[in-house]
């Protein structure tokens, strides 16, 4: 699998400490889809990530990065 | 309604279709049995459809493929060897019951391979942009 990084966790504190709940449901996922990206256990689609960084208002790359 | 919410209402209805099933069985009746299982369906598709928010994405499709995946494998080998080692056993008598056994497995297993590969093209040719 992919080594994908990302600052969702970090984001999310920088924007209001916004919950899991709160992201999940403005991204259009699960919770359990949220905490597996901020583990670092799943890997998003294209269309998911660009939604997360939709979410905070962000670049794609300013939220994912690849790692290798 | 939120899936916490259906969860709970999902189990209560599990159960209250379970024990009238349950009755239906106990006082010989088949149509209160029939009519509780109809009964279950419905409602938990009432339930389905009341549900709010996402409860399914992407990530649990990928876990439903892997499972699927893994699946066929186990079921495909498991089967196949079993069938093998019944054919086996009953060495030349296929009229035995162990050799009906294993043809029905073999058999199986080549329904399940040929359903695979019949869903494998299906899907490969509509995710590659063929008509």
């Amino acid at each position: 699998m992919a080594r994908i990084g990302n600052t969702i966790r970090r984001l999310r504190f920088e924007h209001g400490e916004m919950t899991q709940e709160d992201l999940a449901r403005r991204a259009g996922c699960t919770r359990q889809t949220i905490i597996a990206l901020e583990q670092g256990r799943y890997v998003p689609s294209l269309e998911l990530a660009f939604r997360i960084a939709r979410v905070f208002g962000a670049a794609l790359e300013d939220v994912f990065e690849y790692l290798g | 309604m939120t899936y916490q919410t259906c969860k709970t209402w999902r189990a209560a209805l599990v159960a209250a279709v379970g024990a009238a099933a349950a009755a239906g069985v106990v006082i010989g009746n088949v149509y209160v049995l029939l009519a509780a299982i109809a009964a279950g369906m419905v409602l938990l598709i009432v339930l389905r459809r009341r549900l709010t928010g996402v409860v399914e994405d992407e990530r649990t499709y990928a876990v439903a493929y892997r499972a699927a995946r893994l699946t066929v494998a186990v079921f495909g080998v498991g089967m196949a060897l079993v069938g093998a080692v019944l054919l086996a056993v009953a060495r030349q008598d296929f009229t035995s019951t162990t050799a009906r056994i294993g043809f029905t497995l073999e058999f199986a297993t080549c329904a399940l391979l040929i359903v695979n590969q019949f869903a494998y093209y299906y899907y490969n040719r509509k995710m590659s942009g063929c008509s």
